[in-house]
């Protein structure tokens, strides 16, 4: 008897054999008992088992990931200016310059944000105003005000800035960086009340901060009783953004103290 | 990345929920998977190359996204070891009607497989993708694919069918599963 292999045998099943090849797998199963049993396994698990997945196909995409692709198409973020031949990322600028120094806005640093509902703390907090009614989280224009824009205003990136009388919340700038047009922008954390996490980044035009992408952090219910697990999408969003409006590298310490010290001029 | 691009990702949301869903078996996770593509997908679409398949960049990127997850997973002992064989009972996955299985059952199934086996069997059995096509996808080569792919189908078989299997030859519509 010809050796067929699993490999072979499971190619014969999906099709993926040439026609001479195949003659003979199928010459060969005619007559041997024991060459069908193990034929069977693939024969059973082939791509007949995308047939209960086929309702996906006739299922509407989520709203708020559709709206994240428009958002791009909207061209509000503007496109990154051409770079030095080796930045560093912000991702990474994050984690050698913010993590060795511990604090609350580390925690929401990591995967973990689904930036798909619209926006909670502003409304606990007093920080940003706009139309979040429609669940908009991305280049929807908000302007900050109260908190979140003293904070981003006056606070140094890492440093926690406790909201309200309890103490319970606060607002941390993260990182600071310039658009090709010359704007400062920061990219902030809120902890909240009940350990919900919120992020965003924000720019300063004509003296005020317009918020560019901001939601919940990986605690937060995304929808009534159900939480969404750490899993990065959030992050990887607030990434994308930042991405489209970044324009060199970060702002060090010292570039970010002067830039407070100056009240942003640029 | 131009206006098409971003038309066929929105085009294309719908298979990569269900190449999603297949890998997480949550429709909550496989959202969020596909969320954080797309992020990823918006913000590296200068890597994207023109004439290329925007599918299997989609696909590349998703499985990208989602074995990093079971990585980082794994480390923080919250998941198995990557390199370990799935011990399949043959019990829990097996949930036949009438010769049709559901998508229940499927994806308790697939669950129990190592996780580089269940981006194959989503590739190449719920997506319908070739064996070149899912190699390209993975980078690997075709026989990596081949290799891989069998080892998985054959302990889905044992997960999905628990009954001794049929030892006579069989029909062209056996070939396709409908036995």
């Amino acid at each position: 008897m010809a050796a067929f292999s699993d490999e072979l045998l499971m190619a014969y099943a999906d099709d993926e054999l040439d026609s001479a090849t195949n003659e003979a797998v199928a010459e060969a199963l005619r007559s041997d008992t024991e060459l069908n049993r193990r034929y069977l396994a693939f024969a059973r698990t082939g791509r007949d088992l995308g047939q209960p997945f086929a309702d996906f196909l006739n299922e509407p995409a989520p709203a708020s990931i559709v709206a994240m692709i428009n958002a791009h198409e909207t061209k509000v973020l503007p496109k990154r200016a051409p770079l030095a031949p080796k930045r560093e990322t912000w991702a990474e600028w994050l984690s050698n310059q913010l993590l060795p120094a511990g604090g609350m806005g580390l925690a929401a640093a990591g995967y973990g944000l689904a930036l798909v509902a619209g926006i909670g703390a502003g409304a606990l907090i007093g920080g940003v105003h706009g139309p979040a009614g429609d669940g908009s989280t991305v280049g929807a224009g908000l302007s900050a005000s109260g908190a979140l824009a003293s904070a981003l205003e006056t606070g140094h990136s890492g440093v926690a800035r406790p909201v309200g009388l309890s103490g319970q919340a606060a607002i941390t700038p993260r990182l600071t960086f310039k658009t090709a047009s010359g704007d400062f922008c920061r990219q902030y954390a809120m902890t909240l009340p009940g350990g919900t996490s919120e992020e965003g980044v924000a720019c300063r035009t004509h003296g005020k901060w317009t918020v560019h992408a901001h939601g919940p952090g990986a605690t937060a219910a995304i929808t009534p009783g159900a939480t969404v697990p750490a899993a990065g999408a959030g992050s990887a969003l607030v990434e994308a953004v930042v991405d489209g409006l970044i324009a060199g590298n970060v702002l060090t310490v010292e570039e970010e103290a002067m830039a407070l010290g100056g009240q942003w001029r640029q | 990345m131009n206006d098409d691009i971003r038309a066929g990702m929105v085009e294309l949301l719908p298979r990569l929920r269900r190449f999603a869903y297949s890998l997480t078996g949550s429709r909550d996770q496989a959202d969020d998977l596909v969320q954080e593509t797309c992020a990823r997908a918006l913000s590296r679409g200068d890597q994207y190359q023109a004439g290329t398949r925007l599918d299997s960049w989609m696909f590349r990127i998703a499985q990208n996204i989602w074995l990093d997850r079971c990585r980082s997973n794994a480390s923080r002992g919250e998941s198995v070891d990557l390199d370990a064989q799935a011990e399949l009972s043959g019990s829990d996955g097996r949930d036949v009607t009438e010769g049709r299985l559901t998508l229940e059952a499927v994806t308790a199934g697939i669950e129990r497989l190592p996780p580089e086996q269940r981006v194959l069997v989503g590739l190449v059995c719920i997506e319908g993708l070739s064996y070149k096509e899912a190699a390209s996808v993975l980078e690997v080569p075709i026989g990596t694919v081949m290799s891989r792919l069998a080892r998985a189908r054959k302990a889905l078989h044992d997960a999905l069918f628990a009954e001794p299997a049929v030892v006579t030859p069989l029909s062209k519509e056996a070939r396709h599963g409908r036995v």
